[in-house]
C-alpha cells in the first residue's frame, strides 16, 4: 500500500515537473509563421490568437517623427502596466511587419530600447501582453530614406 | 566569423542597466549586391539574458532589426557577484555568448 502510494506520488510529481518545464520551452519557441506574415493583422493573429487587443495610453512608445535614415530608427518602449509578459514591435508597412519580440521574465523592467529598419514611412506598433490582456499603441514615423532593399 | 558581443553593465544598488551591441550584418534576404544577386538572409533570431542562470529576457528578432543591433534594458534585484550572461543565435546556426560578473 505504501509503495503504491509513493509510486503514485512519484508519477504525479514527475508529471507536474514536466508540465512546469514545458512552459519555458513553449515560451522560447520562435513562431516563424508570425515572422513570415506579410500583413500586420495576420502577424497579430498568429501571436495573440483571438485575444482582443486594446488600445492603451499606458504604453510609452518613443520613436522619431521623422527618420532621416530608415536603416536605423531608434525605438524605446516603456510601460507601467503590471505583470508584463512580452513586448512586441511591428512596422506596419514593412514587407514582414513583425520586427522583434521581447519576453520579459521576473526582475526585468518593461523598458526596452533598440534600433529597427523601416522600408518607408509607416505606423510603428508596440504590443504589450500582460497577465490581464493584450494592449497596444502606435505612432507614425516618416522616413526620408528607406532601409529595406536599398 | 562572428564578433564578440559588446556590453556595458552598470549596477546601481539592486538595479542593473544593460547596454549591448551585437555586431552582426542582419541581412534581410531581400537586398541585392552590385551584380544584382540576392544577398542571402543572415540575421540574429534569438537573444537572451540570464542572471545566475535565471532567464530575465528572451528576445526574438527578424531581419528588420538594424545592422549591429543595440539593446538597452533594466533588471531589478541584482547584487555584486551576480553572473550576467548574454547570448545570441542566428538563422545560420552561429552563436555568441558572453558572461560578466557584476561589480
Amino acid at each position: 500500500m505504501t509503495t503504491q502510494l509513493s509510486r503514485r506520488r512519484l508519477v504525479q510529481g514527475l508529471l507536474a515537473a514536466s508540465a512546469l518545464m514545458a512552459i519555458p520551452f513553449k515560451a522560447l519557441a520562435r513562431d516563424a509563421s508570425a515572422f513570415q506574415a506579410s500583413d500586420l493583422e495576420v502577424a497579430l493573429q498568429k501571436l495573440f490568437g483571438d485575444s482582443a487587443i486594446q488600445a492603451s495610453d499606458a504604453i510609452d512608445l518613443n520613436v522619431p517623427e521623422i527618420a532621416e535614415d530608415g536603416r536605423f530608427v531608434n525605438v524605446k518602449v516603456k510601460t507601467d502596466l503590471p505583470d508584463v509578459k512580452s513586448v512586441t514591435l511591428l512596422v506596419e508597412a514593412n514587407p514582414n511587419p513583425l520586427t522583434a519580440r521581447f519576453m520579459i521574465h521576473e526582475g526585468m523592467q518593461a523598458d526596452i530600447t533598440t534600433r529597427i529598419k523601416m522600408g518607408g514611412s509607416s505606423n510603428v506598433h508596440a504590443v504589450v501582453e500582460t497577465a490581464q490582456g493584450v494592449f497596444s499603441t502606435f505612432k507614425e514615423v516618416k522616413v526620408t530614406l528607406g532601409g529595406c532593399g536599398g | 566569423m562572428a564578433q564578440e558581443i559588446k556590453a556595458r553593465f552598470r549596477r546601481k544598488g539592486d538595479e542593473l542597466t544593460v547596454k549591448m551591441m551585437l555586431p552582426h550584418p542582419m541581412e534581410t534576404g531581400t537586398r541585392k549586391d552590385e551584380q544584382d544577386n540576392v544577398i542571402p538572409a543572415h540575421y540574429i533570431e534569438t537573444v537572451s539574458c540570464t542572471v545566475n542562470g535565471r532567464p530575465v529576457l528572451n528576445a526574438e528578432f527578424s531581419g528588420s532589426v538594424s545592422t549591429d543591433p543595440i539593446l538597452t534594458f533594466y533588471v531589478n534585484g541584482v547584487k555584486a557577484g551576480d553572473e550576467v550572461t548574454v547570448a545570441w543565435t542566428d538563422n545560420k546556426g552561429e552563436s555568441m555568448t558572453r558572461s560578466d560578473t557584476l561589480k
